[in-house]
């Protein structure tokens, strides 16, 4: 069941983004006249909101809602988006079909995996670039079968869990070995629990995945490990992958025991807990929720997982200087200070990789983040410890 | 000479029939009566049969017609041979509205252009 958004409701979220997540899933002139109050002009959208606005575009004409003057803008963005991903699927499905000839097992990830299995109107989720996944030990060979072909060249040095490719300046790939930064070897060895079952490997994991190649619960897994791996709750991904979640209609117990099996069931649950207006509005994401919020069936790695989001999120409620990976390396089991002097390190060799930044300038901003990631941080420590004492002075007081 | 099916990509969303050459990566857009002749054609009717239909129904234009499945044969998406449908129109239908198509054929630009800073009322491909 759908709960129609009311604009003096109190569910009403205070990011732009999350109410239009809230039309999304459930479509009305109320909730969309709430969002154009808050953007006029259909301008200045965040990376969250276009991907979005052709989703809730269809939603809306579906209900009879029609946009009095950005109908023409809207229904434009849609067929932009149709366009550019049909163009992108064909080709990429032409790939594959070369690769899978040529003895590669490849499969589909993310937004192009649910296209194709949920069977979404194409129009409706813009994806960034084509996600392949390929059998980890064939990963080299497959990287050098794609850059063998006219057009195609690399973008950047292969990661630790994919390589980025061009086509001729219009499609670009994402060509994995892992699906998502957890799962590699690297963070287990170093006894990282979370992210990968047990006894599994990118291999093993790759094996399974194959076998479950046309599930569509299975490619949602996939997907939903990926964004929340990846992004942390206050981020942008996490919206628009709640919004898939929902569409797709597959309930939390048929995807539950994967992720229970990768002890993720906190990173999940934090990713739901940062959006209650959208949770609110999605039966699905609702009973998720409330599963989830059982933690009677943790386990020993789960509840460790939970207290270091936990932290986590103290810290972040302070505003404290944060890098992008900050919450991938909370879920990978790295002490504030650790995530600190990585970041240090992150930002040293971003510098260093840039040929057009000189010595000094490099110099300067490893200096600085220096100096943001200890001071800054300290300061707040102290400033918390401090806080915290005057408060049980206050109690002890009274 | 009944539509090369095989190389295009087709969505019919309603009141616009939208069509994508695989190869070039050229956009159609038809609106407006043209899309029953569009429907037609997509259902493998033949373009001479489907013409004389669609000039007898309301709000067409001929010379649109014509220019549409000239631009088609321009475009090498009619074949010389095939199977054609039964010249049963019945169940063909055409959006009510002036008839009008749209070829865009400049696979970059149509990529870069900005659905929302670089566009009129009318929306993307429609330059502002």
């Amino acid at each position: 069941m759908e709960h129609p958004i009311d604009a003096s409701s109190q569910l009403l979220p205070e990011r732009r983004d999350a109410l239009l997540a809230q039309v999304a899933i459930a479509p009305s002139a109320e909730g969309w006249a709430a969002w154009r109050e808050r953007c006029p002009d259909v301008d200045g959208l965040s990376p969250t909101e276009f991907r979005l606005l052709p989703f809730v575009w269809q939603q809306l004409r579906a209900k009879g809602v029609v946009d009095p003057v950005y109908d023409g803008k809207l229904r434009g963005i849609h067929r932009k988006i149709w366009y550019q991903n049909r163009l992108r699927l064909n080709w990429a499905e032409g790939l594959v079909e070369e690769m899978q000839a040529a003895g590669f097992q490849v499969l589909f990830l993310k937004g192009f995996r649910f296209i194709r299995q949920f069977g979404w109107d194409p129009g409706t989720r813009p994806c960034a670039d084509v996600d392949l996944w390929v059998r980890p030990s064939q990963h080299a060979a497959a990287q050098d079968f794609l850059l063998a072909k006219p057009g195609m060249r690399a973008t950047g040095e292969v990661r630790a869990h994919a390589c980025d490719l061009i086509f001729n300046s219009v499609h670009s790939l994402d060509l994995h070995r892992i699906p998502h930064l957890l799962a590699d070897p690297a963070n287990r060895a170093r006894g990282s629990t979370v992210g990968l079952a047990p006894d599994q490997g990118p291999e093993s994991l790759f094996e399974a995945a194959w076998a479950e190649k046309d599930d569509p619960a299975s490619g949602l897994t996939l997907g939903l490990m990926n964004a929340f791996i990846h992004d942390g709750p206050d981020r942008r991904t996490a919206i628009s992958a709640l919004v898939d979640w929902h569409r797709t209609g597959i309930q939390w117990a048929t995807i539950a025991p994967t992720v229970e099996a990768t002890a993720l069931r906190p990173a999940f649950l934090a990713q739901l807990d940062a959006h209650p207006e959208i949770v609110a509005s999605s039966t699905l994401l609702h009973a998720a929720h409330t599963a989830l919020s059982d933690r009677s069936t943790w386990s020993p790695a789960e509840h460790a997982l939970a207290a270091n989001i936990e932290t986590f999120e103290t810290i972040r409620a302070e505003r404290y200087p944060w890098s992008y990976h900050h919450w991938l390396w909370t879920l990978a089991g790295y002490a504030p200070w650790q995530r600190d002097l990585k970041s240090i390190r992150y930002g040293a060799d971003f510098t260093r990789k840039d040929p057009n930044i000189p010595l000094h300038i490099r110099a300067i901003s490893i200096v600085r983040g220096t100096a943001y990631y200890t001071l800054h941080r300290r300061a707040s420590e102290l400033a918390r410890a401090t806080k915290k004492r005057r408060t049980a002075d206050a109690a002890r007081t009274q | 000479m009944p539509l090369e099916r095989n190389k295009l990509d087709v969505e019919d969303f309603g009141d616009e029939v939208v069509m994508l050459e695989l190869e070039t990566g050229t956009y159609w857009s038809v609106k407006g009566t043209l899309t029953g002749l569009a429907r037609a054609l997509l259902a493998s009717h033949d373009p001479a049969a489907t013409l004389a239909w669609w000039n007898q129904q309301p709000e067409t234009q001929a010379e649109i017609g014509a220019e549409f499945i000239q631009k088609l044969g321009e475009h090498g998406l009619l074949v010389e041979s095939g199977q054609v449908a039964n010249a049963d129109f019945a169940e063909i239908v055409c959006e009510p509205g002036a008839p009008r198509f749209t070829v865009q054929d400049d696979l970059a630009d149509l990529v870069k252009l900005d659905p929302i800073h670089d566009v009129g009322s009318e929306g993307w491909p429609n330059k502002a």
